[in-house]
């Protein structure tokens, strides 16, 4: 018997083991779901007597409807168990599980799922609004209702549908353990959702008559009405509105039939019919055709709560400290924002951008908290708060200064206002802003100061600023020197006496400004010039790589020696700046007029100031988060202005600029001789400091070879012959070379003797030399264009004389013209008789005859031009 | 019902519980034969009528062929002449067996073929096509009854005169669909003894059922993923991936199969009943010929005792011996399926055994000659990984749905060099993930660990049995939850719905 039980005990703590490692793999693989599953699964973690209403349906219950707002604007305790496209059925089965832990006062069903008219919906409606029920008698029965029979068995244990998530775990999978609790009001979808989908709904007499219920939606709706009778709990039908078809109007109306003819004291009120009465504009506050954004949200949860507290005593449950979801806010992120250290305005540039859009959505609710001392009055700005529209005819927000009376005001636009008394100066007072939908109520030292009406308040996206207010461009401006010691900022409606109790913390001193130290500069390097920088105002220039403005409140500390005198080209030493007309930013440094050096930073802002016209200057740019600091040969010339800009991700660039469409221009003949960019801000003395040698000069690139010689002469078809010399007479664009040139000359001939050509669209560049038509040769050197007119003599003997962008053309021993022409360079080869393409392919070629050609690297005199020319002439005119 | 059920699950334990506790063995008998009938019905319980058709017609006729052998043996005694009745009562019953069969499994393949070659002299025939279901098992116990009735006639068996218990004997549920084919000598002894309840042994059973639903559930089907995949989408790859299509769906028939053998033999087990192992280690295998005696092993020696010893076996002639191997491995194919793909596959397996006899002196001289140690793991590798090969082509056949798109996938895997598949993600788009690809893998080097493992006479679950009982026990949960999440199971859903909100 003993070896019996000792077996039976075996087995049995096996099975209990595997039931609990069961259970634990059940809850991590579970399907986690804000709808359907979590809602059902949060409310057991409720504490009894905590939900005084509970709303049941399908999305446009719970995506549509916020207990958040119930609860922080009206103290409501209300609880949404839902899931999207529940069928009345699970809804019914819903309600007894809610009933079998809570006993809320009212209940509101929103009726939509008994307009369904299908006996089973998708599989994945049945799971989700089955699955996550725990496991009793009412789950057993729910999905018998929900599903077909094979299906009971896989939904019941949960494993067989949901094991394959092991592929898509995450962290939130491993908090539904059983003594974790989710005592969350409500889970939100897409209640803040700023998309907006404008529609119509149909005229509520579109239609007549009813069309009955579908007969198993019709069982569980009844089924609904009576077990609230039998409960005694009061029920209260909703529809809400949305893109609503002619049968679900009939079928609204035979759910109207039903309730007032065959049931007592239950309402109903189909929002399709009135939602205009509710301030709710099916062209604005709707996401898609079903579902409120966080626009809709508040008007459609405020016209429940006003359905609900005209017929039903509920309790403010805000002041009832035990109440679960006051224990839970208390523990949750509440205030959402809190200032981290004293703020002091200096009047100046000193500001806090709290990022708090305050009248992002008019209908949102808050608290501001601010304890501060009042500027003096003589203050040019007195702003201590502001989230203020300045647009021009749209004065309106909310913003706390002080007037030029001292008397601190409480501004909603240019003419309403709540102000204090005269005030004294520098006297530390508390303020509290409360809004609560569209009422703003002011306490001043915990004293309740007056009321406002916002009924004119319009949507605004700018931020709750501390210290200066924000124009209409996005500047601060307005900046001024009140001192902050706290300031807090909550998504929620707090009352009298929360405002009362508010003690302000005592919070740091602002941490000192921290320069870097020599290790630092050392080590935060982001770029350092190797060689001194001389521009050629073609082509040279130096992208370095770095990204000053990728991040808005990036610091750093440029440090540049600077020539200011220019020979060629453009004057843009350095660039980082976005050429767009409607948003130039960034940071640009060229000189203008000899002794004027222009410097662009940040946000549009710009300083001319004047440079030595004879030496090199040290130029220092420190940006601090938003604020620009410039010295020039040590002394500042601008002094922490703030100029924040809009990111982007161009690289500073040497010698040159980008344009919108990424083309570089305005190449430079700049010279810089250093040039240092180190993260994070270097001290003043550092910066004096700074005066280093100039970097060597860069070598030069070695120019290849040019010695050719054509060993016979060259007969174009003008159909597919051609030399590739495979000599380079622009691969460093400076260099020097003379090229020999003899053609024979034919009248009728056309085309292409020589080319050297980049056929770049954005710059054609190089050497051709073409017959255009009888007498005339066109002559491209780099990118000047000339023509050479020819006799008719039978051979035509050309010189090219290239020294760096100097060309001097020689014809039959004469000298013909010289021009300047400065390109950049070109890795293509000389060719004979054709051109050739950017990809490499040859195209027009001709029927040139080319009886010589000689390249070399040396530059002949004019003597030894013309003893080339009569040798030519010695020669046979015919081609060998 | 399938074992892989939640049916399944329920079913089995109640009928182990209720097993145990019916203290008289008759009673017993009979709630099993009962249990088998309502397994076997879960699926169609029209053709329960099939089964108790067969299982009366055997009875009979071993019962027949029984008292004919006496009345024989009276005759010889008598020195009467012999009637020769046992012979045709077992020749009744296989003509009854094989027109079953025929008439379910390969009717329509007879008549489609009869079709084709009529056509091909000019003949149209219009022979409608059969609209009859494939009863589940019915090759399996169709050839257990034969094999009873003709033990009985060679009077290698006892005639078995309870119906009830022959019944069962036929209609056994954890060997019913898919085998092993048990021989009478064997299971039917077993129904007269009584089975009291061995810890050690029901432990042991369940623990080859949970290797069986792991290596099923966990590997079969999820290489069924990639398999059915490459073999419905041959036109669509080439080179590597028919090549892993191929070669892993080598692995999934074992798998599946094997699973399926080792949780009817691990039921059978809890309940107290020794079944004929089916498979063992058939990938180790070093020859055609070694495969065949390592991979349904029950049916091998079936058709071993069946066919290939009554055609005269291997004493005979070579080429009697080469062609009553082609016989059998040809009707063998047949047996897995009514199509010409089957035959194929049946003819190569047994081709090559033939080929191999042929050229076994040559190779042992060649391999003499170039000092090869025939029992060097090297050689023994090549060995192995040239038979898996083989294997693997034929199984192509088995696989692929005509003989065309078979020779297709074969080509095609040749045809084009293109490992770099296997790196490049390409084998993440054949229905498994990442994660789920890699889960396999690992499976299936724990598979092959196992085997190796058998192979060399270690037996694991013994180990198992030896550890110390928190060791033991988390063995068993790690295996059981490895089913339970890993395995390929219960409803599909889609994902994608889940994050939609309609209506």
């Amino acid at each position: 018997m003993g070896k019996v039980l000792k077996a039976l005990f075996k087995v049995v703590m096996f099975l209990l083991i595997f039931v609990i490692l069961f259970y634990m793999i059940w809850c991590i693989l579970l399907f986690k779901q804000e709808d359907g599953t979590l809602p059902m699964r949060h409310f057991y973690d409720l504490p009894e007597g905590s939900v005084d209403v509970l709303f049941l349906g399908t999305s446009h219950m719970g995506m549509n409807l916020s207990t958040d707002i119930l609860w922080n604007k009206y103290g409501i305790a209300g609880y949404k168990c839902w899931g999207s496209v529940q069928p009345i059925w699970n809804t019914y089965y819903y309600l007894k599980e809610c009933l079998k832990y809570q006993r809320p006062k009212v209940i509101v069903l929103d009726v939509h799922s008994a307009t369904f008219g299908y006996v089973y919906p998708d599989f994945v409606i049945q799971i989700k609004n089955t699955i996550g029920m725990r496991l009793s008698q009412n789950k057993i029965d729910a999905i018998m209702a929900s599903s077909p029979k094979e299906q009971w068995g896989n939904l019941l244990i949960g494993l067989p549908v949901f094991h394959s998530r092991y592929n898509e775990l995450n962290e939130t999978d491993f908090e539904y353990f059983p003594w974790n609790r989710h005592q969350n009001i409500t889970v939100l979808v897409n209640q803040n959702s700023e998309q907006v989908f404008p529609f119509d709904i149909i005229d509520k007499d579109q239609s007549s008559g009813v069309e009955p219920l579908h007969e198993k939606e019709e069982k569980y709706f009844r089924a609904i009405l009576d077990l609230c009778q039998e409960e005694n709990i009061p029920l209260e039908l909703v529809a809400c509105p949305y893109q609503i078809g002619e049968f679900e109007q009939k079928r609204y109306r035979r759910i109207k039939q039903i309730v007032s003819e065959e049931y007592e004291g239950i309402g109903f009120t189909d929002f399709n019919e009135v939602y205009m009465d509710y301030d709710i504009d099916t062209h604005t506050d709707y996401l898609d055709p079903g579902h409120f954004n966080k626009w809709g949200v508040p008007k459609y949860t405020a016209a429940i709560e006003q359905v609900l507290t005209a017929k039903y005593d509920l309790p403010d449950h805000r002041l009832d400290e035990n109440h679960v979801w006051n224990k839970v806010k208390k523990t949750k992120a509440s205030p959402v924002y809190e200032m981290d250290y004293k703020f002091y305005g200096d009047g100046k540039r000193n500001y806090v951008d709290t990022g708090m859009k305050l009248l992002d959505n008019i209908m949102d609710s808050w608290t501001i908290l601010a304890d501060f001392t009042v500027p003096p009055f003589d203050a040019e700005d007195r702003v201590i708060l502001s989230c203020y529209d300045e647009t021009p005819d749209h004065y309106q927000g909310v913003m706390v200064n002080i007037d030029e009376y001292g008397k601190l005001a409480v501004m909603f636009s240019s003419f309403e206002d709540i102000k204090t008394d005269i005030l004294e100066e520098n006297s530390r007072v508390q303020l509290a802003i409360v809004k609560n939908d569209r009422r703003i109520d002011v306490y001043f030292n915990g004293e309740f100061l007056g009321t406002h009406r916002a009924d004119n308040l319009a949507q605004y996206s700018g931020p709750l600023l501390v210290g200066c207010q924000q124009n209409e461009n996005g500047y601060f401006f307005r900046f001024s020197e009140p001192i902050v010691y706290d300031l807090q900022v909550f998504d929620t409606v707090l009352t009298e006496t929360d405002i009362k109790s508010w003690e302000p913390r005592n919070l740091p001193e602002p941490p000192e400004k921290e320069y870097l130290s020599d290790e630092e500069i050392a080590s935060g390097q982001l770029y350092t010039m190797d060689y001194s920088f001389s521009g050629d105002g073609q082509e040279r220039y130096i992208d370095t790589g770095v990204k000053l403005y990728e991040e808005q409140d990036a610091s750093w500390t440029l440090l540049s020696q600077i020539d200011p005198r220019i020979d060629a080209g453009d004057t843009v030493y350095f660039s980082a700046f976005v050429e767009d007309m409607n948003n130039y930013r960034g940071l640009l440094v060229r000189r203008l007029d000899e002794g004027k050096l222009n410097i662009s930073y940040g946000q549009n802002k710009q300083i001319v100031v004047d440079i030595p016209v004879e030496t090199p200057s040290v130029l220092a740019i420190v940006k601090e988060t938003f604020y620009y600091t410039i010295y020039l040969n040590g002394e500042v010339i601008v002094d922490g202005e703030i100029s924040p800009c809009d990111v982007h991700d161009l690289n500073l660039l040497i010698g040159c600029q980008v344009t919108m469409e990424d083309n570089l221009f305005r190449f430079s003949g700049t010279k810089i001789y250093n040039l240092e960019i180190i993260k994070g801000i270097m001290s003043p003395e550092d910066i004096a400091a700074w005066k280093p040698d100039p970097q060597p000069e860069a070598p030069k690139p070695i120019p290849s070879d040019v010695e050719y010689h054509l060993e016979n002469s060259f007969a174009g078809n003008g159909k597919n012959f051609c030399i590739d010399t495979g000599i380079q007479l622009y691969d460093v664009a400076d260099k020097n070379w003379s090229l020999h040139l003899v053609i024979n000359y034919d009248k009728t001939g056309r085309g292409t003797a020589l080319s050297c050509f980049a056929e770049d669209p954005a710059n054609y560049r190089g050497l051709l030399v073409r017959q255009i038509d009888e007498t005339n040769y066109n002559l491209t050197l780099g990118s000047a264009i000339t023509n050479l007119t020819v006799g008719w003599d039978p051979v035509i003997i050309i010189d090219i004389l290239k020294e760096e962008y100097h060309y001097t053309v020689y014809m039959n021993g004469e000298k013909k013209f010289e021009t300047d022409a400065a390109t950049k360079s070109w890795d293509g080869n000389l060719i004979i008789g054709s051109e050739r393409l950017l990809n490499g392919s040859f195209f027009r070629y001709s029927n040139q005859k080319v009886r010589k050609l000689e390249v070399t690297a040396s530059i002949p005199d004019e003597a030894e031009i013309l003893q080339k020319c009569s040798e030519e002439y010695i020669t046979d005119y015919f081609i060998k | 019902m399938l074992f892989n059920s939640l049916a399944y699950l329920i079913f089995f334990p109640v009928i182990v519980l209720v097993y145990f506790l019916i203290p008289w063995h008759r009673v017993r008998n009979g709630m099993l034969l009962v249990a088998s009938y309502y397994f076997y019905m879960r699926w169609d319980p029209r053709f329960i009528v099939l089964m108790i058709g067969v299982t009366l017609v055997s009875y009979f006729c071993g019962l027949l062929v029984s008292i004919s052998q006496k009345e024989e043996a009276e005759h010889v005694e008598k020195d009467l002449r012999r009637t020769g009745n046992a012979k045709i009562y077992t020749t009744v019953t296989i003509v009854a067996m094989l027109l079953v069969l025929g008439w379910f499994k390969y009717a329509n393949f007879l008549t489609g073929n009869l079709v084709s070659l009529m056509r091909l002299i000019g003949v149209e025939l219009a022979i409608p096509k059969l609209n009859v279901a494939l009863p589940v098992g019915i090759s399996f116990f169709t050839f257990q009854a034969m094999g009873y009735v003709i033990d009985v006639y060679r009077g290698t068996t006892e005639v078995e005169k309870n119906f009830f218990r022959f019944a069962l004997f036929v209609s056994f549920f954890p060997q019913l669909v898919a085998g092993p084919i048990e021989r009478s000598g064997h299971l039917l002894q077993q129904f007269k003894d009584k089975h009291t309840f061995d810890s050690r042994r029901v432990l042991k059973g369940l623990m080859l059922m949970v290797w069986g639903f792991f290596i099923k559930m966990v590997l079969a089907d999820r290489i069924a993923i990639i398999v059915d995949q490459v073999f419905n989408y041959y036109t669509s790859y080439q080179g590597t991936i028919l090549m892993l299509g191929a070669g892993l769906f080598s692995f999934q028939i074992y798998c599946d199969f094997n699973g399926y053998s080792l949780i009817a033999i691990g039921s059978a087990q809890v309940l107290g009943f020794d079944l004929i192992q089916n498979f063992e280690q058939p990938y180790l295998a070093r020859t055609v010929a070694d495969f065949w005696r390592r991979w349904h092993m029950s049916l091998t020696n079936w058709f071993r005792d069946y066919i290939y010893f009554p055609l005269g076996g291997s004493r005979v002639a070579k080429w009697k011996k080469y062609r009553n191997i082609m016989i059998v491995f040809l009707i063998s194919g047949l047996w897995h399926g009514a199509d010409w793909t089957y035959v194929i596959w049946g003819g190569m397996n047994g081709l090559m055994q033939v080929i191999g006899d042929i050229i076994n002196p040559a190779r042992k001289k060649l391999l003499a000659k170039l000092h090869v140690n025939e029992n060097s793991f090297g050689h023994r590798l090549v060995q192995t990984f040239l038979t898996y090969v083989y294997v693997t082509i034929a199984w192509v056949f088995f696989r692929a749905t005509s003989v065309k798109s078979a020779v297709d996938i074969i080509v095609g895997s040749v045809k084009t060099l293109n490992p770099w598949v296997l790196f490049d993600g390409t084998i993440y788009n054949l229905g498994l993930n990442q994660m789920d690809f890699w889960a396999m893998v690992i499976s299936l080097l724990v598979l092959l660990a196992v085997d190796i493992l058998h192979e060399n006479k270690i037996q694991i679950r013994e180990s198992i049995m030896g550890q110390p009982l928190p060791v033991r026990w988390a063995i068993v949960y790690a295996a059981l939850f490895m089913i339970l999440i890993f395995g390929i199971y219960g409803p599909g859903y889609d994902a994608a719905s889940f994050i939609y909100f309609q209506f």
